[in-house]
């Protein structure tokens, strides 16, 4: 009982999440952007 | 991998992976909110990002505590597993827990009690996995009758979890007695037994890799669970300070929570002695760098960050604003995310295919990111909580304009924010590059070669 068989869709499901975290960092810069005149600085 | 059922580690590792990259993206969506006005408001408000971000990192890490577990209990107790069936079913049912806890949160349903959102059903479910887990571990150092002080200290850090947890089932209305005993499960987890769950993989990890002297490394290993029974306990009242709970705990929480750091101090000191005893010849040197590197953030994040407002004339100030979050973040990735990531780098070679045991240069990149990207963060975290201390609790600011004039601090969070995800990112795609490998690659450790001195 080995689960080899797992393999390939936990690494797809992987390449997901990193997919999700590139789009989290790109809405956060946009939205840096897009408030930056608004922003403190 | 000396013994097969060692292989289970590599499921529950890679469950973690995932978890964490998902715990990343709605860190990244909870740091956004600050910069202004959210188009995810009504979808995705901060409350439910947050409880999700902080829920994900106690799901990941847990999950990571229990395969690192499979993977050194049959090491240090020469056997196989007892269950490698239980195992799974193990993972299953908890990751089962995890994902339907996160859905649920996104339709609000939780306990609201911070940290402790689950609903009863999932709690229940962690109970049950929480069992299963101890009686496989059990089960396996009774069958093989080898005990030793390393593993001696992580069942204790894993059964007084299990225990601390039962505070957390209950249910209270009055809101001071809720808080009151809420941090008889948090702290006593944090900042007491997952010390020692922390410190039992240090050492193991010490012995193994730098050769350090095993009865040596145990010794320590007493101080800190000495240290977590004195300090860990009663520095609990640091965070009885302002709940509305009798003044005599300042005293206590003043004194003892400011003895917690020592239990660290030792941790780093012992890490750094058996660093300059062994010469580092081990190839692992990737997982070296988490070690050492998890000893000494453990020491900045927890420790000094920790002591930083720990008292209470201090803490009267800062309880409950971004300079909790400053030691939150450095503290909890430094002791329990990087000896996780320690753990998994030392186990990987082996459970993988064409991996080399010193590490590719994607995993160095993945450390030195991260470790990059968190100092930023918690810089961030630190220099808009001084401001918000200052604007809203010395001078009066109400709470959202002293947030509007620390925004800046936000920008520097999310760069910081990024760099340490793509850390994270390499981390995980390093971590699935090679395929699983489930056959015995080292042969069982016999008696002879012990007294000869071949293994420790």
């Amino acid at each position: 009982m080995q689960l080899k068989s797992l393999y390939k869709p936990v690494r797809i499901l992987s390449f997901i999440v990193l997919a999700l975290m590139l789009i989290a960092a790109l809405y956060a810069f946009t939205m840096t952007g897009l408030h930056w005149t608004g922003i403190n600085v | 991998m000396r013994y097969k059922s060692q292989s289970v580690a590599y499921w529950y590792f890679a469950v973690a992976m995932v978890l964490f990259g998902l715990q990343l993206v709605f860190g990244l969506l909870s740091a956004t909110k600050y910069l202004g006005p959210d188009p995810l408001l009504y979808i995705l408000p901060f409350d439910v990002t947050k409880v999700i971000h902080t829920n994900l990192l106690i799901v990941w890490v847990l999950t990571g505590f229990m395969g690192a577990t499979y993977w050194m209990i049959p090491d240090e107790s020469r056997t196989e597993l007892y269950s490698v069936k239980l195992a799974y079913i193990q993972l299953i049912l908890w990751t089962l827990m995890g994902v339907t806890a996160v859905i649920g949160y996104l339709f609000r349903y939780g306990t609201g009690n911070k940290l402790l959102e689950q609903p009863l059903p999932h709690k229940l479910v962690i109970v049950i996995c929480m069992l299963i887990f101890l009686y496989n571990i059990g089960m396996t150092i009774k069958r093989s009758g080898r005990f030793t002080t390393t593993e001696g200290v992580l069942v204790l850090g894993l059964v007084s979890s299990a225990v601390l947890f039962f505070p957390a089932l209950l249910h209270y209305e009055n809101y001071t007695v809720s808080i009151f005993y809420r941090w008889w499960t948090i702290h006593l987890w944090v900042e007491g037994v997952w010390m020692m769950i922390m410190g039992g993989f240090l050492a193991y990890l010490l012995i193994r890799l730098s050769g350090a002297d095993r009865e040596v490394m145990e010794k320590w290993l007493y101080v800190i669970v000495g240290l977590v029974f004195l300090a860990g306990i009663l520095g609990t009242a640091h965070h009885y300070y302002w709940v509305g709970v009798p003044y005599y705990w300042l005293p206590i929480g003043g004194f003892f929570s400011a003895l917690e750091p020592l239990a660290i101090v030792g941790m780093a000191m012992y890490a750094y002695g058996a660093m300059r005893r062994s010469g580092l010849a081990h190839p692992n040197v990737l997982a070296l760098h988490w070690t050492l590197g998890s000893a000494i953030f453990t020491l900045f994040g927890a420790g000094l960050l920790g002591l930083a407002h720990t008292w209470p004339s201090i803490n009267k100030w800062t309880h409950g604003t971004l300079i909790t979050a400053m030691h939150g973040h450095a503290a909890f990735y430094g002791a329990y995310a990087m000896i996780v990531l320690a753990m998994i780098s030392y186990a990987l070679p082996s459970l993988t295919h064409g991996r080399t045991e010193r590490g590719s240069s994607i995993g160095y990149w993945a450390f030195w990111l991260q470790l990059g990207g968190m100092f930023g963060m918690t810089l961030s975290f630190a220099t808009a909580g001084i401001g918000q201390v200052y604007l809203e609790r010395i001078m009066g600011m109400g709470y959202l304009d002293a947030q509007l004039k620390i925004q800046i601090h936000f920008v520097m969070l999310i760069v910081c924010g990024t760099l340490f995800s793509t850390g994270v990112g390499l981390f995980i795609y390093d971590f699935f590059r090679y395929r699983p490998r489930f056959e015995v690659s080292e042969p069982e450790v016999t008696d002879n070669e012990v007294a000869v001195g071949r293994v420790v």
